[in-house]
């Protein structure tokens, strides 16, 4: 019976060891991310019996526990896609800052005031040339200033979309793991059911990948009655399922030319920009939100571009032109509003005519009222006009392999156009003050980079064919579209200053969203890994604690094997 | 609640940064002077210095508008006038020279005045100001009145008067046309007067008396109207520039920080920053670790 002492003392020194093990496996983690405080499961050995009396045996470490609540650990997951989701949104709303501009530099609000106001000054001094120079100044400005923010737009968008990329690759590596995971977890637990063999420490590597994928993409933990471990996407997709892991890859060109992003196998789509992560807040970003800034920022051009067009090709100005060249190309054959033609306001041209007023070398009109030249919706086409042109005294008219159609006075003569009720000019880019369709494609004319001449501010006598220098008609009316409300491309009617502040006010609210709820999200992560920390957390005083006391009954045992040897040697020397 | 160990340094880091933030918000606002910079920072706010900025940028276009007009308008009410003298020198002329005691040669030296006062009222009429005729209406280019030679003053200028855009809703003239019939009238009693004195034709000077006085009040009037349109521009001009000085104070108002509010803001974030990095040495001092040496 002296031994069972030696055996039960021995036992408790193993346990004791074991626990202090466990303590030290603690104390390592004390800052390993995912890690779950464990404890050791201390049972008592199977008792013996002798005669009617039940003896214990000892002690023994059954299992070791990890200390988790799987309903913060969804919460965690759950919370770790919107944060992420909000995360990225709100870093990648903050890159686009500078293109809104600020107070100390307001940016497109402050370059187009600038445009307007130099329109007013050379309405109000329509025969003064450096005015003429201002206005061109500004308008350089403002286009460059629409161009920036389109190109800026438009780059930040690419990074975004390549972002994407990156994130694929990284949760296509963490589907590797957690794949890979779950066969060494399967492996080292098999054949040892109820816990005892349980591997804590790939399993709590495995929670922080699928934590770590649940970032990129959402994710749901599907339970499947036979301890396999699966994940699926929130459309259903299988992600993991024990060691198979399936890709994540980019699929077909969504609107605006990016790809979505796909199952590698189905090909069916792996999320919705809507349902959060970094990857859901990286493609709402890229096509909900920096998209549809850009698409605000080219009606914003494409509604300067035409309005200040319509108003301009109909102008005169300080000289009367000699020759003329349309800035947009066409289809020659089909008629002007066709869809296929490549101008981007042809679908604007309406039935209608335009006059073409043709003086001769000292400047007197040679028909007096000029000549109106018809154009018929769904009809007329780019050798139509070309072929009415010719037919007026004094202009001979080209179209070009592109389809530019060129208008050129006989020598000594020049002309002038005016009264366009069928946006032709404007849509082709005849007489133009801009060119271009959009923010990325926005320019001044050719003609009025090379010549401030070629600013146009009154209006030709529709009697007489007369143009007078001080004639302020046409500036009065480009001033006018100041506050007019425009919609030339089918969106609300807004003026161009309301337009911009929409847009400041829409990307303002979109960031304040964001960090509000980013802020809110953040704030709760913190709150469920504090409550993580409380069941998971190891706390180095009461691991020490518990260190001490397993160094006391550690010592106790050891005393106990010391006194039962003692016993033994009173025993031996009995029987020497 | 069980506690971890890095659930005590966790709260102290996440106070730290909010406070952190608030400081480096607080410096921002102070440095700047103003409660926002950007759109992301407020963007209703943001909206409301765009469109208050935007009222102030056309506010000052008004004025300076305001100030073309004043500008023409002066100079051509200071060449009316002149032209006012010139009518008023010829009825003086005229009372003068259609007495019967005048003999033919001090006739023929008072048409040699009235020459010179018709040539002045020609050239006050063709005027040109900053290299604009100031009467051709929108033919600035051209001169407003041509002489075909034997005397006969016609106008060349255009029909058209020279507007001024003040505002979205305020056009102005801002000339004086010379196709108004008072300069014609002008004109035409002028040319009577020296053709009556060319040809010593007392009764036509005494006929002329009429018309050159009739047509010295048609250039008063004439003056008249522009002061009056001066003036009326005038009390837009001060209009204006209250408006401007309500926009500079709206805002000013509007974005302008509390700087006491922040200053109060910052005191209250700095020792809230102090307290919780004392907190965080202390935090690391009481530890079991610590008695257990």
């Amino acid at each position: 019976m002296i031994f069972d002492s030696l055996n039960i003392a021995a036992s408790s020194l193993r346990t004791q060891q074991k626990a202090i093990d466990v303590v030290s496996h603690n104390i390592a983690n004390v800052n390993t991310p995912g890690y779950s405080r464990q404890a050791g499961n201390m049972v008592t050995s199977t008792p013996g019996q002798a005669g009617v009396l039940n003896f214990g045996r000892g002690v023994e470490m059954q299992s070791v526990q990890r200390m988790i609540n799987p309903v913060i650990s969804q919460a965690q997951i759950n919370n770790g896609t919107q944060l992420s989701y909000w995360t990225s949104m709100n870093s990648g709303l903050s890159s686009v800052e500078n293109v809104f501009g600020s107070l100390q530099s307001t940016g497109l609000a402050s370059a187009l005031d600038d445009f307007f106001i130099s329109w007013k000054q050379l309405a109000n001094n329509p025969q003064d040339n450096g005015q003429r120079v201002n206005v061109r100044a500004k308008s350089s400005s403002l286009v460059t200033s629409l161009n920036n923010m389109h190109a800026q737009l438009q780059t930040v968008q690419a990074n975004t979309d390549s972002n994407i990329d990156q994130a694929i690759t990284s949760a296509n590596l963490l589907l590797n793991d957690i794949a890979k995971l779950s066969t060494e977890i399967a492996r080292q637990e098999a054949g040892r059911p109820g816990g005892a063999g349980a591997a804590n420490d790939l399993r709590d590597q495995r929670e922080q990948a699928v934590r770590n994928l649940a970032k990129l993409i959402p994710v749901q933990n599907v339970a499947t009655g036979d301890a396999s471990f699966m994940l699926q996407t929130q459309n259903g997709d299988l992600l993991t399922q024990d060691g198979v892991a399936n890709q994540l890859a980019r699929g077909a060109a969504v609107g605006g030319g990016f790809s979505s992003v796909v199952m590698a196998g189905s090909g069916s789509p792996a999320l919705s920009a809507s349902q959060g992560g970094q990857i859901g807040g990286l493609l709402d970003l890229r096509d909900n939100k920096i998209g549809n800034y850009i698409q605000q920022v080219d009606s914003i051009a494409a509604n300067l571009i035409f309005s200040v067009n319509q108003v301009h090709a109909s102008s005169s100005g300080s000289v009367n032109h000699v020759t003329l060249t349309g800035e947009q190309s066409s289809r020659v054959a089909l008629p002007l509003d066709d869809v296929t033609q490549i101008a981007p306001f042809a679908a604007n041209i309406q039935s209608g005519s335009f006059n073409i007023h043709v003086y001769d070398a000292a400047g007197a009109a040679v028909v007096p009222g000029g000549t109106a030249v018809a154009i018929t919706a769904g009809v007329t086409s780019m050798n139509d006009v070309a072929t009415a042109l010719n037919a007026v005294a004094g202009i001979t008219s080209t179209v070009d392999a592109t389809g530019r159609l060129t208008i050129n006075a006989v020598a000594g003569q020049s002309f002038a156009l005016a009264g366009d009720t069928s946006n032709f000019l404007a849509a082709y880019e005849i007489n133009n003050f801009f060119q271009g369709g959009g923010a990325g494609s926005l320019g001044l004319s050719a003609a009025i980079q090379t010549s401030v001449n070629g600013i146009n501010t009154g209006q030709t006598d529709p009697l007489t064919s007369v143009n007078q220098a001080g004639d302020s008609r046409s500036a009065l009316a480009i001033l006018a579209l100041q506050d007019a409300p425009l919609s030339v491309d089918g969106t609300s009617s807004l003026s161009l200053h309301n337009r911009t502040t929409s847009l400041s006010v829409q990307y303002g609210t979109d960031v304040s969203t964001s960090k509000q709820q980013n802020d809110y999200r953040t704030v709760e992560a913190t709150s469920i890994e504090t409550q993580r920390q409380a069941i998971s957390g190891v706390n180095v005083d009461e691991e020490l604690i518990s260190m001490i006391k397993f160094q006391r009954a550690y010592e106790a045992s050891a005393k106990i094997i010391t006194t039962t040897n003692q016993m033994l040697d009173s025993l031996l020397g009995l029987i020497r | 609640m069980r506690i971890s160990t890095s659930m005590l340094y966790n709260n102290l880091l996440t106070g730290i940064n909010k406070q952190q933030n608030i400081q480096n918000l607080g410096n921002a606002k102070v440095a700047s002077g103003t409660r926002f910079q950007t759109p992301a920072e407020a963007g209703l706010d943001y909206k409301v210095s765009l469109d208050l900025r935007h009222s102030q940028l056309n506010v000052q276009s008004s004025i300076d508008a305001i100030a073309t007009v004043e500008s023409r308008l002066g100079m051509s009410q200071t060449l009316l006038n002149d032209m006012s003298n010139v009518m008023r020198r010829a009825q003086a002329v005229a009372v003068q020279q259609s007495s019967a005691q005048i003999s033919n040669a001090e006739r023929q030296a008072g048409l040699q005045e009235m020459t010179h006062l018709a040539n002045q009222f020609l050239s006050d009429s063709n005027q040109q100001w900053q290299g604009q005729a100031l009467f051709a209406g929108t033919a600035v280019d051209k001169q407003a009145f041509t002489d075909d030679g034997l005397g006969n003053i016609s106008y060349t200028g255009s029909a058209q008067d020279r507007i001024v855009s003040v505002s979205a809703n305020q056009q102005l003239v801002s000339n004086i046309r010379g196709d108004n019939p008072a300069f014609a009238a002008a004109f035409t009693a002028l040319q009577g007067f020296k053709t009556a004195l060319a040809t010593n034709d007392v009764a036509a000077m005494q006929s002329s008396l009429g018309a050159l006085s009739s047509a010295g009040n048609g250039m008063i009037d004439l003056t008249a109207d522009a002061g009056a349109r001066l003036n009326a521009v005038q009390v837009s001009k001060v209009s204006f520039e209250d408006m401007k000085l309500n926009l500079d104070q709206r805002l000013n108002t509007h974005e302008a920080v509390d700087v006491a509010a922040v200053v109060a803001e910052l005191q209250q974030s700095s020792i809230a920053l102090q307290a919780a990095y004392s907190q965080v040495a202390q935090v690391k001092s009481l530890s079991l670790i610590n008695f257990l040496r």
